[in-house]
């Protein structure tokens, strides 16, 4: 009986592996078509189409568990698709190194994985071949089945960690470009990196520079505001709600969650006519004003949920003993709801600090600019692109470092916020 | 999109002020009359005329930060390139439109006469006969030999900031006639020059009425509250109601009745009532500037709706797929959902601004590949190009939310489903996915908010562009984009507003679906 259930359930480990990492070699053997077919390069479309179909055979045709009669065409499949994706994609780097740019590390990237998934095919079909005809014996499943139990944790973990790292190539690829792009000479777009040129002038020159350092200040002093001006506001308000069963309690929650979904285009025309007509366009106090009540509705529903969570007793026990209002919000509620706080603030800050669109349309004047339309002015050309790339690359890394590492440290609250219905910074 | 630079550095309002023009005057004079005349359109345009001169082949435009007696002295301003000219048009027989072009190029208004140039330009003289407007080559205009008077939107100029121009004729050999120049200086400002401000106390006393109202209630609301001890409740919430009332809700209310006006930015605080006007006017031929029969609306909704659910589907797919492999027991979990968490973590304005730059046609990912594609600046590319750089901005954040509802899913369900022996496929069906869908349904619905309303990725990406035809949305419009254009850079407030409310009752659909799922209506009792 068990050995039947091991002949049965038996597949070679090689085998699985090929089929494991003959995904990957697949995926980016699409990748490969799509960059072919980007260069206009039909002769390298066709390999590559070519490459994808061999692999395809080998990704869907493994057998799940062994045969039960002799496959000797899904043997022949195995080794010729192999052998074919390995001389394909050989014929492609040969292709590729004929055309006027020659070869370059995409090339590489995109072919070697077939070459090797192909090469790999060929030798374990081969050596599974027993396995194919229905021949393996019971001693041999055994031995597969242990060898299977003692790699196949490594195998899959080593796909999993080769498909991560193309994950986190992609998602590191544009800071990546910025980093050398801010260490570049020149002020291009059309930079030619490499270390020996690298210089640190870009940043030397925005750290010097009194504009750039104008729109930190002006993105400081707003955020900073907003924060603790929101914060003023919603405190108390989130508290009320949370603390006292009034008439008319639930319509004035209801309100504040459907704001939230008020498009920013429907209230920017007449945000900008009203804030005008109340003078104040380019100003601080407008966009703290108006960042104060696009982040408000978050900041009473988030303290409100934490609130609800401080029991009442609390209170009432302090209440008893004589303690004021005042003192009970210094003393209990606020040293209690630290945390909240601290998330309610992060969130108003980063908001205010990210935003674009209200700046935009408040500011004219360069010198009230924050550092997103600041920064954004920098590059704003409608010429080929050679505008200020490289004293932006510089900026966009300082201001992000700092932002990116808060974004690190409290990630959790950062996704528990967004999801409780935040406006995406 | 009326121009990709007009888009760039938008502008509110603007008032051209004529400052000053240096009439050194020597043999050769390259262009012999100039004038340059405000309050043109609503943007970072100023408007520039000046008389042709005969055997040229083409005349260059050149801004300045400071002024200049020949080119050598230009000031590059921000937005030029040094040794280049900014615009140029080019004169010749053949007056045909470049069929390699697109008309999208056409930024750069134009129009030419063989009268003289208007008085003033700020009026609408280009109506009046003998005005043609040129065809086009490479995106720049061509005009007639036979031209003399020639009237451009010089685009590109920063609001705020005085910038020096002036034209260069060149002839045949190819050669400009650099002295002699005659320099006209404008400055494009926001609010100097304009008409003192509209008396604004409708607005003083609405929203007075409106704190007013609500402190009454409050007040009425509090004396009578059955419970003394829960009325104090009003006290706390009022100032938050109050700055809610007057900068949301009466906003709001106030951009609903701007539609039925003609309020713009040259009538401001005039606009009179004209009922249905605006909403009639969104789907009128009168905007239908190129001819296709639809004036933008329904190619930029639908593309909206390609840009909503394209980027809300990949983000979903994307985030499951990614934490599912986050949650799959692997080496390095914590580092590697740090670096996953990048895209999100750096602010959205840059990372879209070095997508644009990496998108360039010279720039980092046609270096890499080898290729020779303007992603930004073909229609299907740039469609593409937006979509795949806002899924970028957003996977990390679905990735994030949904390996915290993976953790969250109990792991004796997988071993009771493995001791049965349930593939794969089945695991995912029937044990994943129902356990993930309270978090997932939510998330996608408030995600197609986000990104219905998404501004500042396809303004700073395209800026709406490719564009069309002047006037009419650009092909990576989607509503917000193009209801920013019609308010602040044509100036048409009624109009905008009226794009506005029809953006909103569509965003009604997507909150109601929002709040009935999420029973976040039902707020606790």
């Amino acid at each position: 009986m068990r050995d039947n259930l091991a002949v049965r359930w038996w597949t070679p480990v090689s085998l699985r592996a090929v089929a494991s990492f003959g995904w990957i070699s697949l995926m980016i053997a699409l990748f490969m078509c799509a960059v072919s077919w980007m260069r206009g390069d039909d002769a390298g479309l066709t390999t590559a189409l070519m490459v994808v179909i061999a692999n395809s055979v080998i990704v869907f045709i493994l057998p799940e568990d062994v045969p039960a009669r002799p496959v000797p065409e899904k043997f022949a499949l195995f080794l010729v698709s192999g052998a074919s994706m390995t001389v394909l994609s050989l014929s492609y780097i040969i292709h590729r190194s004929d055309s006027s740019v020659g070869l370059t590390l995409v090339d590489y990237w995109t072919a070697a994985p077939s070459m090797l998934v192909g090469a790999a095919a060929v030798i374990a079909a081969s050596r599974s071949s027993r396995w194919f005809m229905g021949k393996a014996s019971t001693e041999e499943a055994l031995n597969g089945l242990a060898r299977s139990r003692k790699h196949s944790g490594a195998i899959i973990q080593t796909a999993k960690q080769i498909v991560l790292i193309h994950l986190g190539i992609f998602a590191i690829l544009p800071p990546l470009w910025t980093v050398m792009l801010s260490l570049s000479p020149g002020n291009s777009l059309s930079m030619d990196f490499s270390i020996s040129t690298a210089t640190l002038e870009h940043y030397e020159k925005m750290w010097g520079s009194e504009r750039f350092w104008g729109w930190f200040w002006n993105s400081i002093i707003v955020s900073v505001a907003t924060t603790i001006f929101g914060l003023t506001i919603a405190f108390p308000a989130a508290y009320g709600f949370s603390r006292y069963r009034f008439y008319g309690r639930k319509i004035g929650l209801f309100m504040f969650l459907i704001v939230q979904m008020f498009p920013g285009a429907l209230i920017l025309v007449p945000y900008f006519i009203v804030m005008k007509g109340l003078g104040l366009l380019n100003t601080y106090a407008g966009l703290v004003v108006a960042y104060s009540v696009t982040a408000l509705p978050l900041c009473v529903w988030l303290m409100k949920g934490f609130f609800d969570t401080i029991p009442r007793e609390l209170e009432e026990a302090a209440r008893v003993d004589g303690c004021s209002q005042m003192q009970i919000f210094s003393r209990i509620i606020f040293p209690l709801s630290l945390p909240a706080v601290a998330v309610t603030c992060l969130f108003s800050f980063l908001a205010a600090w990210n935003e674009y669109l209200l700046a935009l349309t408040f500011l004219s004047d360069t010198d009230r600019y924050t550092l997103p339309v600041g920064l954004a002015s920098m590059v704003s050309s409608a010429q080929a692109g050679d505008s200020y790339w490289g004293d932006f690359a510089a900026a966009s890394i300082l201001i992000s470092i700092p932002v990116v590492l808060l974004f690190i440290t409290f990630q959790r609250y950062l996704v528990d916020g967004m999801v409780a219905g935040a406006v995406k910074g | 999109m009326r121009g990709q630079t007009a888009g760039i550095t938008a502008a509110a309002l603007l008032a051209l002020l004529l400052l000053s023009s240096s009439t050194a005057q020597a043999a050769p004079t390259p262009v012999t009359e100039m004038s340059i005349d405000g309050d043109v359109d609503l943007n970072n345009r100023v408007r520039y005329a000046f008389q042709t001169v005969p055997e040229s082949v083409k005349y260059d435009i050149y801004y300045s930060d400071e002024s200049f007696n020949n080119l050598s002295e230009i000031v590059p301003t921000a937005s030029s390139v040094a040794g280049f000219p900014d615009a140029w048009i080019f004169v010749s027989e053949d007056q045909a439109d470049d069929p390699s072009i697109q008309e999208t190029l056409k930024f750069f208004r134009c129009w030419w006469s063989t009268t003289i140039i208007p008085e003033t330009l700020a009026t609408d003289f280009q109506i009046e006969e003998g005005w043609s407007e040129p065809t086009f080559s490479t995106g720049m205009p061509v005009i007639p030999p036979d031209a003399t008077s020639v009237v451009c939107d010089l685009p590109g100029i920063v609001r705020g900031q005085q910038v020096y121009v002036a034209t260069v004729a060149i002839d045949e050999d190819g050669s400009s006639v650099t002295e002699g120049l005659e320099v006209l200086s404008a400055i494009t400002t926001a609010e100097s020059e304009r008409p003192p401000d509209p008396d604004m106390t409708r607005v003083y006393i609405a929203i007075g009425v409106i704190v007013g109202g609500l402190c009454l209630t409050a007040l009425v609301l509090y004396f009578l509250s059955p419970s003394r001890r829960e009325r104090s409740g009003y006290l706390f919430v009022l100032p938050a109601i109050l700055l809610l009332a007057t900068l949301t809700f009466y906003p709001v209310g106030y951009g609903i009745y701007l539609s039925f006006t003609d309020e713009s930015a040259e009538n401001y605080g005039e606009g009179e009532f004209i009922g249905l006007d605006n909403y009639e006017l969104l789907f009128s031929d009168e905007r239908d500037y190129d001819g296709d029969g639809d004036p933008g609306f329904w190619r930029t909704f639908t593309f909206t709706l390609i840009w909503t659910f394209g980027c809300v589907i990949m983000h979903m797919l994307l985030g499951v797929l990614f934490a599912m492999l986050l949650e799959s027991g692997i080496i390095g979990k914590v580092a590697w959902r740090t670096i996953l968490l990048i895209p999100w973590a750096v602010p959205g304005y840059i990372s879209v601004i070095m997508w644009r730059g990496m998108l360039n046609r010279f720039g980092w990912v046609n270096g890499i590949l080898t290729s020779d594609i303007d992603y930004l600046g073909l229609d299907s590319w740039a469609k593409f190009s937006v979509i795949f750089v806002n899924i970028w901005m957003g996977f990390s954040f679905m990735t994030m939310t949904t390996s915290g509802a993976l953790a969250g899913i109990p792991r004796d369900m997988y071993e009771a489903a493995n001791i049965d022996g349930v593939g794969r496929y089945h695991r995912f069906r029937h044990l994943t996915l129902p356990q993930l869908m309270p978090a997932l349904v939510p998330l996608s619905l408030l995600g197609m908010i986000w990104t219905f309303n998404l501004f500042h990725v396809i303004f700073l990406m395209t800026g709406g562009g490719p564009d069309r035809f002047y006037g009419e949305p650009g092909v990576t419009d989607i509503l917000v984009t193009f209801v920013y254009d019609i308010a602040f850079i044509d100036g048409e407030y009624g109009l905008g507003a009226a794009w506005s409310v029809i953006i909103f009752l569509m965003l009604i659909v997507f909150s109601t679906a929002y709040l009935v799922v999420t029973k976040a209506g039902e707020v606790d009792g």
